[in-house]
């Protein structure tokens, strides 16, 4: 029995390979598998690898037993079920560990690199950037060759035929795989549930705020979106990229949004009027539910998404992946001119003993003030007197933070503002909330054809929206008041040079500008044309192609006539690789020669008899024919070859086009034999 | 298998076991009557090749089909890429596969006799004369196979089937075949070649058995057939095995006819081995006891002769001698006495 479960050393060439692949595979989930899955992968990868250089026994049948049983309870527990990329790698990483010390025979290697193929396909579902590319040609590529040598059943092929010979195959298999991804007719929408889930870690706005959070991301470089406008575009000023609303206030630090719901009659919550803007954007995942748009979305072609009460667009499910819509907004359309009474008491309300200071100071300040408006002014010119900072590195606020931010610290970033001046507003009871979004939008001047504007998380920003009689929401946005540089030209104008290390000056040097501009292009390309490769994107290209009003039938019969194109083609070249050797040269000669005398060789007659009967039959030519067979034998059986003087005695008795003709035969006859 | 079909409950239950096995078969006849007997060597054209996914194939099917039914509803444009790619490479590996075999030269390069029982060892020779090396091709004959050989680009090489023998005769195949499954394990191609190719197979020594009969040597026609070593008897035609001393060297110098040198010896050395003399229920049982005495009196040393025809002559006695070729001409003609009934030759039925 335990010699039976010894392992022989049968694999101590192939499994390298096999674990490479699987490391290969399980690299890219590192970061988001627990330590208690990936440590003892680890540890069974090399302990397998171990067992195989010292012969050791491979563990007892019921002992992998209770393991898989415990491994799959506790991914189990640790995820609350099995569905969705997490825990299905957990559970792929499991198997794979758990199949290592079990696997015996070559082809037990099968198992583990049909789950590293489930694993590169996690990975692709995870992620989907650029470098994804390289990394699933990579992956399939050691694959392959890992399973070139499982196949085997004698000893592995040399590291270097099998990575010629995988590599062979998956130079055939591009484009065939080309012409898959082209042609098969992608169709829209998921067939069943895709578990609600986070992609990677996203950087970016959350549904909550408290002073700090979008400092956080003020050094981010990451896109958050792209926007192309469709003919008129704001001023930079007015690029207001409105996102969630929070009108809960719950502490003296924190604001919330509240539960996303459709709200049925929001379209009425606006009038349409002034011009309209039309832009599209592709929006990175946020793993929120909110979509990001100017100001009074009038007209959204989202997927699902929907408008709440606070006018903000939603989806009911998190954007885990890139996200195409686009928009039409009216910025001058005022926004719920009407407000009802019990809604605006909500909106103006603030949490009990918070902020004693700030409080005091708006209700004097709102006795001083003639009108709302004129208190909203009021407080925006103390914003601008007072020796208010903007910054990057603000101090940490405490429990009652606005009265810490407006009476003693006095340097924060945005959201300090917003949510200091919202206070202020509610304060003196007027209806008050809180918006979070972007701000501004960098134009890639390298894109001419489709221009389209870069937003970034560093362009995260907050801002305020105050409900004034008459004219219904208005949107304040102290930052301007203190920092006017941060509207007009963004961010990096409006801070102190002070605020930025080497690095920073780094990234914003001009030839380190323009090739992120180009790694941006590329990157909007790739979004664009494989990423975003879906029904419509599709029926665009295939026209393009030349198809005309392409449908899945059309598709369908282009794809499997290129198939069919394609295999013909390698069947060909298989052919061709695999040919017999023809004539060699002197052989060739030797024929040419032989028909330019015109008197035919008997089959298998030998050289010298002929040459004695043909210079029986042709006297004239004795001389040269001693002289060619001479050669011909010289080459061809005593190891001194001469093949240039041969060609030199054959050339007078051969016109060229009867050379080539000959050629031709003499290689037919050859392939007969 | 069986050409008069039983419907008793173990065949049924065997044919429900082995649906594979009897589908295989019913191809193997049918690419018979397609392709014909074969001339040797057989140069293996595309046409005649056959391919089937494996059971890792067809696992690595599945798996493709459920990537492309999570790609599509993701709708993730890599996965997509994955699935493609993977799609992509098995139908590549299908075309490796099959060319794999595609020009291949087969033939049968024979084998020795063996006993009854034992493995007959059928030797192949595999050429490759193309330009490109092929690899993991293997040889079988039923359900044996031989081990998988790689032959480099212009390479040959010997490969050998160890055949299960149960019944002495003549082991005909009448079909054999190579098989790949390179390179990806995806696929598994094949020939059949319906060429002959097998050994005679000696009836097995029997056990034990009794001594033969001292009176044989006295039995029979008394000819001047008991010989040792010791005194020249006369000429006789040479045949394949008698030892190079026994070689009429002069006679074959003047006449050009290889003839050997009989001796007359002393009888205690000498036997004459009789089929009527074997005990046995069966003429297998009998012939396996000659078999064995073949052998025990080759070891001691002695000459014996083998009568298998009796009192007739429709059967010519081998004359008494010994050494490997004698020994080896009697146990063929243990092998071949009436067994012309070839013992297993589907390919052949009509």
């Amino acid at each position: 029995m335990k010699a039976d479960r010894r392992s022989d050393g049968r694999l101590l060439d192939t499994l390298p390979w096999t674990l490479s692949a699987l490391l290969l595979a399980v690299i890219p989930h590192a970061a988001a598998l627990p330590a208690w899955v990936l440590l003892p992968a680890l540890g069974c990868g090399l302990w397998r690898w171990v067992v195989e250089i010292r012969r050791w026994p491979l563990p007892w049948r019921g002992f992998r037993i209770a393991l898989a049983f415990g491994g799959f309870l506790a991914v189990l527990f640790a995820y609350g079920g099995i569905n969705g990329v997490g825990p299905g790698t957990a559970l792929l990483v499991l198997m794979a560990s758990l199949k290592l010390l079990e696997t015996r025979t070559r082809r037990d290697q099968f198992v583990l690199l049909f789950i590293a193929f489930f694993l590169v396909l996690a990975t692709l579902l995870r992620e989907q950037f650029l470098w994804t590319l390289p990394y699933l040609l990579a992956a399939v590529f050691v694959i392959t060759a890992a399973w070139l040598n499982a196949g085997r059943s004698g000893d592995a092929l040399a590291p270097r035929l099998a990575i010629r010979g995988a590599g062979r195959l998956l130079l055939h298999a591009l484009p065939l795989m080309l012409v898959f991804w082209v042609l098969f007719p992608r169709v829209p929408g998921p067939f069943w549930a895709i578990p609600n889930e986070q992609g990677s870690a996203v950087t970016g706005l959350s549904d909550r705020m408290s002073p700090g959070d979008i400092t956080s991301l003020g050094r981010s470089d990451a896109l958050a979106f792209r926007v192309w406008f469709d003919g008129a575009v704001p001023p930079p000023a007015e690029r207001y990229w409105r996102g969630i609303v929070m009108n809960q206030v719950l502490n003296g630090r924190t604001w919330s949004a509240q539960e996303v719901l459709r709200y049925p009659e929001a379209e009425s919550l606006i009038e349409p009027a002034g011009e309209a803007l039309r832009y599209r954007i592709r929006l990175n995942a946020t793993s929120q539910r909110y979509l990001f748009l100017l100001e009074r979305p009038y007209d959204v072609d989202a997927e699902g998404a929907y408008l709440t009460r606070r006018h903000e667009v939603a989806r009911s499910r998190p954007i885990n992946r890139q996200l195409v819509y686009s928009a039409t907004s009216l910025p001058e359309a005022a926004l719920e001119p009407v407000l009802g009474e019990d809604y605006r008491n909500y909106m103006t309300r603030l949490p009990e003993g918070t902020n004693p200071r700030t409080r005091a100071f708006a209700r004097e300040l709102r006795a001083r003030a003639e009108s709302e408006r004129d208190y909203v002014r009021r407080v925006l010119g103390w914003f601008r007197e007072q020796p208010f900072y903007y910054t990057l590195s603000p101090p940490a606020l405490g429990r009652d933070a606005a009265d810490e931010f407006l009476f003693s610290s006095r340097r924060g970033f945005c959201e300090h503002y917003a949510t200091s001046f919202a206070t202020l507003m509610r304060a003196a009871g007027i209806p008050a909330r809180l918006v979070a979004g972007y701000q501004g939008g960098e134009l890639n001047p390298l894109e001419t054809e489709d221009p389209y504007y870069i937003v970034r998380q560093s362009d995260a920003h907050a801002w305020a929206e105050v409900w004034i009689e008459g004219d219904g929401w208005v949107r304040v946005d102290p930052t301007a008041a203190v920092a006017p540089q941060r509207i007009e030209s963004g961010l990096y104008d409006a801070l102190d040079s002070t605020e930025f290390g080497v690095a920073d000056r780094f990234w914003r040097a001009d030839f380190v500008e323009t090739m992120r501009f180009y790694w941006d292009l590329t990157n909007a390309r790739w979004d664009e044309w494989v990423l975003g490769y879906g029904p419509s994107t599709q029926e665009d290209f295939l026209r393009w192609l030349g198809m005309e009003r392409p449908d899945w039938r059309r598709m369908v019969v282009w794809l499997v006539a290129g198939m069919a194109l394609l295999l013909a083609g390698l069947a060909g070249w298989l052919a061709w690789r695999h040919r017999r050797p023809g004539p060699d040269r002197a052989e060739r000669l030797y024929r040419r020669f032989v028909r330019a005398t015109g008197i035919p060789r008997g089959p298998g007659e030998p050289p010298l008899g002929y040459a004695e009967r043909a210079s029986a039959a042709l006297p004239g030519l004795a001389g040269d024919i001693r002289r060619v067979t001479a050669l011909y034998l010289d080459t061809r059986y005593a190891g001194r070859p001469r093949t240039d003087e041969l060609a030199a005695a054959v050339r007078p008795h051969s016109s060229p086009l009867r050379g080539v003709w000959a050629g031709v035969r003499a290689r037919a006859a050859w392939r007969r034999r | 298998m069986s050409s008069s079909p039983s419907l008793s409950p173990e065949a049924l239950w065997r044919g429900w076991r082995r649906p594979r096995e009897l589908a295989a078969e019913w191809a193997a006849r049918w690419a018979r009557r397609r392709q014909g007997a074969d001339p040797v060597p057989v140069r293996l054209a595309s046409r005649r090749i056959y391919i089937l996914p494996t059971g890792v194939g067809i696992t690595y099917g599945l798996m493709t089909f459920a990537m492309l039914l999570g790609s599509m509803n993701y709708n993730n444009s890599m996965a997509f890429a994955l699935t493609f790619l993977l799609a992509a490479l098995g139908l590549v590996a299908m075309h490796h596969c099959h060319r794999n075999l595609a020009g291949l030269t087969v033939a049968f390069a024979g084998a020795e006799p063996v006993f009854a029982g034992e493995e007959a060892r059928l030797r192949f020779n595999l050429t490759n004369d193309g330009q490109a090396p092929r690899y993991e091709l293997g040889v079988y004959a039923g359900e044996a196979s031989s081990p998988r050989v790689d032959l480099p680009a212009g390479g040959h090489a010997v490969t050998e089937v160890g055949v299960p023998t149960e019944r002495r005769g003549r082991l005909r195949l009448g079909r054999y075949g190579v098989r790949t499954t390179h390179p990806l394990t995806l696929f598994r191609a094949w020939v059949w070649i319906h060429a002959d190719a097998g050994c005679l197979v000696w009836p097995r020594p029997a056990d034990a058995p009794p001594p033969p009969p001292p009176s044989a040597a006295s039995r029979g026609r008394r000819r001047a057939s008991e010989r040792g070593d010791d005194d020249f008897a006369g000429l006789r035609d040479f045949h394949a095995g008698d030892p190079p001393r026994h070689v009429a060297w002069k006679t074959y110098a003047r006449t050009g006819e290889l003839k050997s040198k009989r001796f007359a010896g002393a009888t205690a050395s000498l036997a004459w081995l009789d089929l009527r003399d074997a005990p046995g229920r069966d003429l297998e049982q009998r012939l396996s006891v000659l078999c064995r005495w073949i052998l025990d009196a080759e070891n001691g040393g002695r000459h014996y002769g083998l009568r298998l025809g009796g009192e007739t002559t429709a059967i010519e006695p081998i004359e008494p001698s010994r050494g490997s070729g004698h020994r080896r001409r009697c146990l063929d003609a243990l092998a071949l006495y009436r067994a012309d009934e070839p013992e297993s030759d589907p390919g052949e039925r009509p």
